[in-house]
């Protein structure tokens, strides 16, 4: 027997239990995929409920509707393209008047929504009530008091969302009066707009969003025929009504609005959003009854957010993690790759006996090697998004980017990529991954971009092995910390230069919400983990599997030997360019095989150069050289995976191209300058 | 009582204030408003510190720039 489906989307803000409840419902029948074309992570999960099968689709979290981020215009046109059939609400009962803001969007847009409070057990355990009927009543639709993490009143959300489905419940939802001003503007726009098709929408929301500013709205009035006409009949409404505030007195004359410099004006955009807020505080005046006493958040903050404390703290958490993503992620990771490399052994002999040489090669240095790559980073993957969850789901996370916001700043930078930067240092797969925590695509971007430039651990221990070949251990330790200082200064830089580029508006500022903090559930974090890490393997796994075959390829054609195969030649090519910097074709060769590991260099050195590479290279290399070689070394993509990992964040093949190319092209400038300097000195 | 209407900033920890108008542009304006941050908001300053001040409104806690914090004004509530 077939069952029938319902389609259920969630929405909600951030840090409201949204995933917990999507865990709690799908388990781990579910599966992430991108919004077509976009960065966003889109999930997906499947339930069963009273003979009903439930498609939960997870909507990204938003504050609101309006089109002021990717997200929100994402999850609007979900609601409208695809009909869900319920879509459910989950907001934070300890925020709910900053949550019903969403909600009364989302009935602006669809009838059929269950608002479930979420941690409802923490509500109660403050010694607040929250009158849900009432609270139903008034908006005209079914609340559940859940909570997610205690599986708490889920029965009862599910058993709602069918009944909604199968309009057992008529929902009356909750229609705002802007006001006679507004509401008189809004109904002539809407007579003009019901003539049209708007892409799904209605054309009273449309009309209110069209006063709101809303960027894909104007988009879509400006296709119509009579677009700009229409544009141009609202222009006089959209200049600003006279200010209810300086009305009543409480506003002080003479403060200018920064966006139509009328003075004694708030422009209608803003009062639109002020009507909702004040529509919401008499709702939660009406519907909460309790005390806000001080809760242990507002404790633990005053020592994390210390001016003293704060930074020591940041420090020790910081450390640990990066600590127990690598030691523990580089042991399991040695331990997996053994078994691999066990595997392999086990089947070598057979293979070799059986296949073409070329074949054999092909397998046992081409897949099997890259093979071996990807199983060693799933335990490193893992527990970086172990750690990852913890400090995001604690609440920890937002406190760092705060304490961080000043210095990160400074870099062009969001405090929240502080975590992308110092997990770099251990490898810029997982780095290049933390960017994840940064809202803004832009924001990012700039990190994902700069995130190469950070050396990690493969290339800190193959630098630290060179340099110990030219130099004596002083000069060896003042080095070392001289081209870890120019990485840093090259991330600064160019953070700040990409920064410009993509139109750094001035006075951009932190705004950024600090949840309560809050023990997080080891069976949500696995969750979590788990489809990010199954994620990897698939997009990642094949990319790092495709760049090794090519590598692989360029050393064995045309004939396995180095000096005639297409790597080797392709060193030679590029001599003359060596030269500029005083490194001859074995040392380009050498870092071209580079890009596929950076701690391949020292193995495909030992096949370039020759056995006891050591003396070898001391003898072929001035100090200088091993020097430029290092910084060339340092500076551009650290390896295929980490190419891989910018296509799988970015979802742009031209920003991974970007990164791949602007990280050579200023490895090689580094390097001329440092060569010609130094030669003045030495 | 006091009408005067002062920036957010000047606000000392567990001082609370109401909001009457911000200094800003549309994006940020409506941006604070989703946050719960608004004219007629009752807010609270918590941290000031270190970097960003740290203040609640509509039972929510929020860490915004000191430039910002000094384009919302806001009317006293408590005598300082």
């Amino acid at each position: 027997m077939t069952k029938e489906e319902i389609v259920v989307a969630l929405a909600g803000n951030p840090n409201v239990g949204k995933s917990t409840l999507f865990n709690l419902l799908t388990g781990l029948r579910q599966y992430t995929a991108n919004w077509p074309g976009k960065t966003v992570e889109r999930k997906e999960g499947i339930t069963e409920h009273l003979g009903y099968k439930i498609r939960v689709v997870d909507l990204p979290g938003t504050y609101s509707l309006t089109a002021y981020s990717l997200e929100e215009v994402l999850a609007r046109r979900f609601i409208v393209e695809e009909r869900p059939d319920v879509v459910i609400h989950i907001a934070n009962a300890t925020t709910l008047e900053k949550d019903l803001y969403l909600t009364i969007q989302l009935l602006e847009l669809t009838d059929k929504v269950v608002l479930a409070l979420n941690m409802i057990d923490v509500v109660e355990k403050k010694g607040i009530e929250i009158d849900e009927v009432r609270l139903s009543r008034k908006l005209g639709i079914p609340v559940v008091k859940i909570s997610a993490l205690k599986k708490i009143g889920i029965k009862e959300l599910l058993n709602k969302v069918i009944m909604l489905a199968e309009g057992k419940i008529k929902t009356k939802p909750l229609r705002i009066s802007y006001g006679p001003e507004i509401e008189e503007i809004i109904s002539k726009l809407t007579s003009i707009l019901g003539k049209y098709d708007l892409t799904g929408y209605t054309p009273r929301w449309v009309a209110i969003k069209l006063l709101e500013g809303d960027q894909e709205v104007l988009d879509i009035i400006r296709k119509l025929p009579e677009g700009e006409e229409i544009l141009k009949s609202i222009m006089p409404a959209r200049l600003p009504i006279q200010c209810p505030l300086i009305k009543k007195g409480v506003a002080t004359k003479g403060l200018t609005c920064a966006m139509c410099n009328i003075q004694e004006n708030i422009p209608i955009c803003v009062q639109i959003a002020t009507k909702r807020r004040i529509l919401i505080k008499n709702l939660v005046r009406l519907c909460v009854k309790g005390l806000k006493t001080e809760s242990i958040s507002d404790v633990i903050d005053k020592y994390v957010l210390h001016k003293v404390l704060g930074p020591i703290i940041l420090i020790n958490i910081f450390a640990s993690a990066f600590l127990l993503v690598f030691t523990a992620g580089d042991m399991l990771s040695d331990y997996a790759s053994s078994y691999v490399d066990l595997l392999i052994n086990i089947i070598d002999p057979y293979l070799s006996k059986n296949l073409p040489y070329i074949v054999y090669d092909l397998i046992v240095n081409g897949i099997f090697s890259a093979f071996s790559a990807v199983i060693s980073f799933i335990p490193l993957i893992f527990m970086f998004f172990l750690v990852y969850s913890l400090m995001e789901d604690s609440g920890y996370l937002a406190r760092a980017a705060v304490i961080m916001d000043r210095f990160m700043h400074a870099l062009g930078l969001h405090g929240k990529a502080f975590l992308s930067i110092v997990m770099a240092f251990g490898c810029n797969v997982p780095g290049i991954m933390a960017t994840r925590a940064l809202e803004s695509r832009r924001d990012r971007l700039i990190a994902i971009l700069i995130n190469p430039l950070v050396p990690c651990g493969a290339r800190l221990g193959v630098m630290a092995f060179i340099i110990s070949l030219f130099f004596s251990d002083l000069e060896a330790t003042i080095i070392m910390l001289s081209l870890i200082a120019l990485s840093l200064g090259l991330v600064a830089g160019i953070g700040l230069l990409l920064n410009r580029l993509f139109g750094g508006e001035k006075g951009r500022e932190l705004i950024i919400e600090l949840p309560e903090y809050r023990l997080p559930s080891i069976r949500n974090v696995l969750l979590l983990t788990w489809p990010r890490v199954r994620d990897f393997l698939k997009r990642a796994g094949t990319l790092i599997m495709l760049g090794s075959i090519i590598i692989w390829a360029l050393y064995t054609f045309p004939a396995k030997n180095i000096e005639v195969s297409f790597g080797g030649q392709l060193g030679k090519l590029l001599e003359p360019l060596g030269r500029l910097m005083g490194l001859d074709w074995r040392a380009i060769t050498s870092l071209i095989f580079g890009i596929l590991a950076k701690e391949q260099v020292l193995a495909a050195m030992s096949i370039i150069y020759g056995p006891d590479l050591n003396s070898v290279l001391r003898n072929s290399w001035s100090p200088l050289q091993a020097l430029t070689f290092l910084v060339v070394f340092m500076i551009y993509e650290p390896c295929i995976a980490t190419i891989a990992v910018t296509k799988r964040e970015t979802n742009s093949w031209l920003w991974t191209l970007f990164s791949l190319t602007y990280t050579i092209v200023l490895a090689l400038l580094t390097g001329i300058i440092v060569f010609n300097i130094g030669k003045l000195f030495l | 009582m006091s009408s005067t209407i002062v920036p957010l900033i000047t606000l000392n920890p567990g001082e609370e204030g109401e909001i009457a108008y911000i200094h800003g542009g549309w994006g940020i304006i409506r941006r604070l408003a989703e946050l719960g941050i608004y004219p007629g908001a009752i807010v609270r300053m918590e941290n000031k510190s270190w970097g960003p001040v740290v203040i609640s409104a509509s039972g929510v806690r929020i860490a915004i720039g000191r430039g910002m914090a000094r384009r919302i004004f806001v009317k006293p509530l408590r005598s300082r």
